[in-house]
């Protein structure tokens, strides 16, 4: 895809211009032993607080970025003014394929949720967790012995891959299949990528013929089942929250687990601290989905819009990084102290506002799950000696080549 | 400024003076009651602002929309006296509102 040239939109102010891009600031581009969460938070302390960074896009586009929680709240709570359809499948690929609920505005927006929450609910989840448990001790237990994995490969996505497999009905023998899509879509080349898009879309599609001709109690018989006002959800809109589903639930659960366990590998008191305290790894996992956020939301304005004084035009692209807004010092003391027994975490991890993630209680069960099964069978660990992770910023932040070691 | 009371799972009271026409979940958000987050913003996207209401104040509080009542099956052990403190509109009538909050939001 061709590189946009940057261009500085004239009603921008040349003081709000920044030299910042979530792929090359410093510690955005893969960076051994890096923590790209923290190379980010120096924006708290050189401001300004909402600034334009002119190629801040994979394809080279500028945005303004919001750098304080209360600001992003602010922008995020405005659907009118700030939308979140911004036809992402239209330009990657050119297919008329709106991701639902993520790129409706309200008032649609709240039929769609309410028709999905039910697959997602509290209930629902402790109805998967079982599977999740089974799923993540198998894993475990299959590298155990040698003593050393590589968590990405080995763990984290093998796990988020079966978990989403397990919430569609898809059986498990397409597991190697699914992810490597899923490394494709996420960790490819832009060529791998919009490949895997398309495979993606495919499949769904396939999905979605096969419940029709031999119906089942699944997700996506769920869907055909479904009405929404009066009507059947139309095949673009099953494709739509399905394709959403699996570009949402998989690299974000995936980095989650990788960053949390970077961390302890590298923080053998923090570790020790969950080890002799069970308790303390559900408020330690929102500390780390506070620390280590890996998501932006990204809006597109549909009118002017003036910011305390600096105008925001139709047509701006907006970003709201959580991983910046959760380590704002108005919000949070000492932000870039990790502390897992944090207080009064109010983090936006899972976003802000309408389209705050639908998936969270799942997420953070996932997460839990994760830990307790890895902390439970697998003794202290650290980084392998003689290796060293790659972390990298982007749209959704991430870490690969995680070799741990126990032996 | 109306006068609504927070019970904790514990049995602590905590009580509020919240403007008129606020949403219970910004006043109790803006003065960082615990076991309030409001991580939606009052959207109806988290149902993490679940609160039970004091028998005496059910019938005393305008009815549930669909969309809220949809929202509540994403809350922890939602029964016939929860709702989403988001839509709960301060006005003088609520004074003296007893909620108790849930064990956990999530």
């Amino acid at each position: 895809m061709p590189q946009a040239q940057p261009v500085i939109p004239n009603h921008v102010p040349p003081h709000l211009v920044r030299d910042f891009s979530y792929w090359k600031t410093p510690g955005m581009a893969p960076t051994p032993n890096g923590n790209p969460q923290a190379a980010l938070s120096f924006v708290h302390r050189e401001g300004p607080p909402l600034f334009y960074a002119p190629a801040n896009t994979y394809d080279g586009r500028g945005t303004w970025v919001v750098t304080r929680a209360e600001d992003q709240r602010r922008i995020l709570q405005n659907p009118e003014v700030f939308s979140s359809n911004r036809g992402i499948f239209m330009a990657a690929l050119g297919e008329d394929l709106p991701m639902v609920p993520l790129e409706k505005d309200p008032p649609d927006h709240q039929m769609y949720r309410a028709l999905l929450n039910p697959l997602l609910s509290p209930k629902r989840v402790d109805a998967m967790e079982a599977g999740a448990r089974e799923r993540a001790v198998r894993l475990i237990e299959g590298f155990k012995d040698k003593g050393s994995c590589e968590i990405m490969n080995d763990f984290a996505f093998p796990f988020a891959v079966g978990v989403f497999l397990q919430f569609l009905g898809v059986s498990d023998d397409r597991r190697d299949e699914f992810l490597g899509w899923a490394n494709d879509q996420f960790h490819g080349t832009l060529d791998q990528r919009l490949n895997a898009m398309r495979t993606v879309v495919n499949f769904m599609k396939g999905l979605i013929d096969l419940r029709k001709r031999e119906p089942a109690e699944d997700f996506v018989g769920f869907l055909l089942k479904a009405d929404v006002q009066g009507r059947p959800l139309t095949d673009k809109e099953i494709l739509g929250i399905a394709v959403l589903l699996f570009e949402a639930g998989l690299d974000t659960v995936a980095a989650a687990v990788g960053f949390d366990l970077y961390h302890l590998a590298r923080h053998p008191d923090d570790q020790q601290r969950l080890r002799d305290d069970r308790d303390l790894i559900k408020p330690a996992v929102e500390e780390f989905f506070r620390a280590y956020s890996t998501i932006q939301m990204l809006r597109k304005a549909v009118k002017d819009y003036d910011f305390d004084g600096i105008m925001i035009k139709a047509g701006d692209l907006v970003s709201c990084p959580t991983m910046i807004a959760n380590r704002d010092p108005a919000e949070f003391p000492d932000p870039d102290r990790i502390d897992l027994a944090r207080d009064n975490n109010r983090h936006t991890a899972f976003a802000y506002g309408p389209h705050r993630c639908l998936g969270s209680h799942l997420a953070r069960r996932e997460l839990i799950i994760g830990l307790e099964e890895f902390l439970a069978r697998i003794p202290t660990f650290r980084i392998k000696q003689g290796t060293a992770p790659v972390t990298y910023g982007g749209y959704v932040f991430g870490i690969e080549n995680l070799v741990l070691d126990w032996t | 400024m109306v006068l609504i009371h927070f019970i904790s799972p514990g049995g602590d009271r905590q009580s509020l003076d919240i403007p008129d026409g606020w949403s219970v979940m910004e006043g109790a958000v803006k003065e960082g009651i615990d076991g309030i987050l409001g991580d939606c913003g009052g959207a109806l996207s988290c149902a993490t602002c679940h609160v039970r209401v004091d028998d005496a104040w059910r019938d005393r509080l305008p009815a549930a929309t669909a969309e809220e009542v949809s929202m509540l099956e994403m809350a922890i052990d939602p029964g016939p006296d929860s709702r989403l403190c988001c839509q709960i509109r301060v006005n003088p009538a609520l004074s003296g509102l007893v909620l108790t909050l849930p064990e956990r939001q999530y």
